[in-house]
């Protein structure tokens, strides 16, 4: 494993990580109801015509479930692509330019009319809510795909003398609390750029299917801003420092690297890193394990594996034997340390030249 | 004075009453702000004598309609005497009014009563008006309306052993009053790793960001659950109000945002410890997290995360 320096952090219990809050303030909305498609064109399409009128507490909803979408190990930051096949990235460009209350109308109802005509069934109908915000004091501009939801309520009624619960259906719910995640992607113009935060459940599933790529990459037109190439190669470099150079006790060093082998090697298609460090990481070290990843711009939301530099960078070889005894190593190690032999009598001869370090059960 | 007088004095005041109102009411405004902006916990309430209670007073006390300085009044109680010198301090020290007129802490030793401090002020806006302003600490608005109650105001009127038992109680209350303000000064002493110390601090910035009401118990129960985390600070004083400097403005404006949401309860956001709760997500949120789910569910904590714009970690985020 490569050592590399690590920058110092301070670890009071679980270390100085630095948190950046998200700092989001909804001036307006406006919803737009987008069924999936229907025969004609925009037959059950429902542009407004104005601004949705909400009160303070709708405001202060909406700007939590938002909040906890883009602060979800679910979410990505993001560039818009403008050479998309997607209308979105230039009508949110001419709008963060000069934003008006005419151009919010005009623009959300454009980008209704491209996610009527981009879904198809394997899209959830739902509402399409345009955002004029600011983020962290900049002129931004939101999109949130909300997905209805059914249910029933049941409230206590005295009928006839008797206290019983009446149900009722509710229909047509967005946002509701245990939706943790919605579909957001929130884009604010600073020092005359463009940044971008997006967020997905369902692109944890990996991006090789339509349905995970649908949201950001076909109805944004975004891209995510890490690649997952770089992540993956990052994140083993950082992970396998901080354990190298961090962590003292040797028990620990080897089951903290047997746990992200496993998370490397496992069937998902993403990598999470705040989720690895909060299952597998002491708690003594997870802070400053998060400062770690942050200062070498290792993203801690979910990004796409990279299986190739995983094989290349941590996969194992393995030599069991009959009697139980297992050999389990980098394959560099195995390389430049391990010499096998075959004897006379079809036996293998493992010779290793390393210094020990520890014998233990 | 004659009938024709007092009949004067009525139609007098039902055309003036308006304008004594406003001026109560700014003058009851102006005290709570400087009051919330130094931090000291105040009740504060105006009242506009009411017509026949005027004439009462004019027919009694023999004065003339321009003589009665009370026709407003603004109440202003507090809890401990060292609050009440600091409210004496700032009404004498306001930019917006002139003090005409003082009546002296204290009393002689020999008369009935434990009485509060009286000012009469002229504000800047109602020039030709006077307000009075009396600054109470509990006890003494305590005796103030018993004592009111009772009817009593000079003692030549009151049998002696009676007498002696309103001495008594007099100084019993004084005594309460003096005794409560050591104590509390006992406290802020306290090493500020103690709960009860932490809550003073949080106080102290809750009040003067939002002042509304709330429960001292579930502070404390908070404050304690989190002191694993805090008692890991060297300076726990220093870093809440280093946390405040920096993030005030955004503090009062998540308060003055949700205080409009009235629809939008949120347990522990109009708590002094939510300043807290804010500044340990800045300082280790995993932690946080960890020590407040050995004690309470996460949702209250979630509500916050998602206010401040944090993530919460996600074993305690909704399955999705």
């Amino acid at each position: 494993m490569r050592s590399r320096a690590i920058p110092d952090i301070v670890s009071p219990g679980g270390g100085e990580h630095r948190v950046q809050p998200i700092d989001l303030s909804i001036a307006r909305v406006i919803f737009h109801r987008v069924p999936q498609p229907q025969g004609s064109p925009a037959t059950g399409l429902q542009l407004s015509d104005a601004e949705s009128p909400v009160e303070p507490e709708h405001i202060c909803y909406l700007e939590e479930r938002m909040k906890s979408s883009l602060t979800s190990i679910y979410s990505w930051e993001v560039r818009l692509d403008l050479s998309s096949r997607s209308p979105i990235p230039r009508l949110i460009e001419a709008y963060l330019r000069n934003p008006s209350q005419d151009s919010f109308i005009h623009i959300s109802q454009e980008c209704a009319r491209h996610l009527y005509s981009c879904q198809d069934r394997r899209n959830t109908e739902g509402m399409l809510c345009a955002v004029d915000c600011t983020f962290d004091g900049c002129q931004a501009f939101a999109l949130v795909k909300f997905e209805s939801e059914d249910g029933i309520r049941a409230h206590a009624k005295n009928l006839n003398g008797k206290l019983v619960f009446v149900v009722e259906m509710l229909r047509d719910l967005l946002a509701t609390k245990k939706a943790r995640v919605l579909k957001v992607g929130l884009f604010w113009l600073k020092d005359g750029e463009i940044h971008g935060l997006a967020s997905d459940h369902q692109r944890s599933r990996g991006s090789r299917t339509e349905v995970a790529r649908f949201f950001i990459d076909h109805f944004l037109g975004a891209r995510l801003l890490m690649d997952p190439t770089v992540a993956t190669k990052r994140f083993i470099e950082v992970t396998c420092d901080f354990i190298n150079t961090s962590i003292v006790d040797n028990d620990l060093k080897v089951r903290i690297y047997g746990h992200l082998v496993s998370t490397l090697e496992d069937a998902a298609p993403i990598i999470d890193p705040q989720g690895f460090a909060e299952d597998k990481m002491p708690e003594a070290y997870r802070g400053s394990y998060l400062g770690c990843l942050e200062a070498a711009s290792v993203p801690l939301s979910v990004f796409d594996k990279d299986r190739e530099v995983i094989t290349q960078m941590v996969g194992s070889m393995r030599f069991q034997f009959e009697s139980h005894l297992l050999l389990v190593g980098p394959p560099k190690a195995f390389k430049e340390k391990v010499r096998v032999e075959q004897t006379e009598d079809g036996l293998i001869r493992t010779v290793i030249e390393d210094r020990l370090r520890k014998v233990g059960k | 004075m004659n009938w024709h007088t007092l009949e004067c004095a009525r139609q007098r005041w039902e055309n003036e009453k308006p304008k004594y109102e406003q001026l109560a009411k700014r003058i009851r405004d102006d005290l709570e702000s400087c009051t919330a902006t130094a931090g000291i916990q105040a009740h504060i309430s105006y009242r506009i004598k009411e017509t026949a209670s005027l004439l009462k007073k004019l027919w009694v006390k023999q004065k003339s309609y321009e003589e009665l300085s009370d026709k407003a009044g603004v109440r202003v109680v507090v809890l401990f005497l060292q609050d009440l010198h600091q409210v004496c301090d700032l009404i004498r020290e306001a930019p917006w009014w002139e003090v005409v007129k003082e009546e002296p802490f204290g009393i002689v030793y020999n008369e009935i009563g434990y009485r509060a401090i009286h000012f009469d002020v002229r504000h800047c806006a109602f020039p030709e008006l006077l307000c009075e302003i009396q600054a109470r600490t509990v006890y003494q608005d305590a005796w103030a309306q018993a004592s009111h109650f009772l009817q009593y105001k000079k003692d030549e009127h009151i049998p002696h052993d009676i007498l002696r038992r309103i001495y008594r109680l007099s100084a019993v209350l004084e005594v309460a009053d003096v005794e409560f303000d050591m104590i509390k000064k006992d406290i802020d002493k306290l090493p500020d790793t103690q709960p009860l110390s932490v809550l003073g601090e949080l106080e102290h910035h809750y009040l003067q960001m939002v002042g509304t009401p709330y429960n001292r118990e579930l502070s404390l129960e908070v404050i304690n659950a989190l002191m694993p985390l805090l008692s890991q600070l060297k300076d726990l004083k220093g870093f809440i109000h280093t946390f405040v400097q920096n993030y005030g403005a955004r503090l009062r404006g998540i308060y003055q945002k949700y205080l409009e949401a009235k629809g939008l309860p949120r347990l522990l956001l109009f708590q002094p410890e939510s300043i807290l709760i804010f500044a340990c997500f800045q300082y280790d949120s995993h932690q946080l997290f960890s020590l407040w789910s050995q004690r309470f569910p996460s949702e209250p904590l979630v509500e916050l995360a998602d206010i401040w714009g944090i993530r919460a970690p996600h074993s305690a985020e909704y399955p999705y």
